[in-house]
């Protein structure tokens, strides 16, 4: 099984109403390109929560979002804003926990942290890819320059009996 | 406030209703995808709460099958919702049968993960 080979760069700023409408273009994008609607659904809710981090935590205009998807059905989504140096460091700390331990473990310990939080961020949000999309989630980071990219990398799925 | 004066909450592209059939059930439809569900959409949900303890119900059924879509604030919502259940004496505390689709991507996969944060009190059935 083979998709098409496809590519699409969004750049706008950093306001929440545009949320909805990037969604579900990316939920459309990616179902014609790859005809899973279940994993479109998987990668459009990725994107949601890592524009509302970029959008939460953005500290100027302009929040990039790249979508490549391949052939071989991987899809690789980065995001890309300007934050904080305090941001970026907490960002880093987060993924560094998130990473280190089974993607069950660090969402569950990501909800019950984050019902003890009294603030409005719930730093729910990467756990919950990693978790519930099964995607890798990484960053690259320009402390200099206050610019941080976060990646979210999809695999094809597994070869089925009848597509070896 | 009774459970009979909450019956209808809008808020952004989200709705819930609640009403009495066989039991209390509150139906969430839309997507949930505000910035801050805490401001409008929890003060409702803790005044449910507070309505359940009061006039002793057991059991609310809690119906996400016709809400596309839920960002992580709405799921620290349903977080903060638990922890007051879960504050409560064992005695005094109420279940909730939460009804999924269990096509929805975000459902299938969020709400059982929610489940292990209470699970003697919370149950999920298929819509």
């Amino acid at each position: 099984m083979s998709g098409h080979r496809a590519s699409v760069e969004m750049d706008f700023q950093p306001n929440w109403t545009y949320l909805p409408a990037v969604r579900s273009f990316v939920k459309e994008f990616i179902t014609v390109s790859h005809a899973d609607k279940k994993k479109a659904e998987a990668i459009a809710l990725a994107v949601n929560e890592m524009i509302e981090n970029a959008i939460k935590y953005s500290d100027r205009e302009g929040v990039r979002i790249r979508l490549d998807l391949s052939a071989a059905l991987s899809v690789t989504v980065a995001v890309h804003n300007h934050a904080a140096a305090a941001e970026i460091r907490n960002l880093q700390t987060l993924l560094d926990e998130i990473n280190h331990q089974p993607p069950l473990d660090a969402y569950l310990g990501r909800m019950q942290a984050t019902g003890e939080s009294k603030d409005n961020k719930s730093s729910l949000g990467l756990a919950r890819i990693r978790y519930e999309t099964g995607a890798k989630v990484s960053a690259e980071y320009n402390e200099q320059e206050g610019e941080v990219t976060v990646l979210a990398e999809f695999e094809p799925p597994a070869p089925t009996e009848e597509g070896r | 406030m009774r459970l009979a004066d909450l019956a209808l909450i809008t808020a952004g592209r989200a709705v819930l209703s609640l009403a009495h059939h066989d039991n209390w059930r509150l139906v969430f439809s839309g997507e949930v995808d505000m910035r801050d569900p805490s401001e409008e959409l929890l003060p409702y949900l803790l005044e449910v709460h507070r309505a359940l303890l009061e006039e002793k119900i057991a059991l609310l059924e809690v119906d996400f099958s016709a809400l596309t879509f839920m960002n992580s604030s709405g799921l620290k919502m349903l977080i903060s919702w638990i922890m007051e259940i879960k504050d409560l004496p064992a005695e005094a505390r109420y279940s909730l049968r939460v009804i999924h689709d269990p096509e929805s991507v975000w459902q299938s996969s969020s709400l059982p993960v929610l489940r292990k944060l209470l699970p003697d009190h919370i149950s999920l059935v298929d819509s």
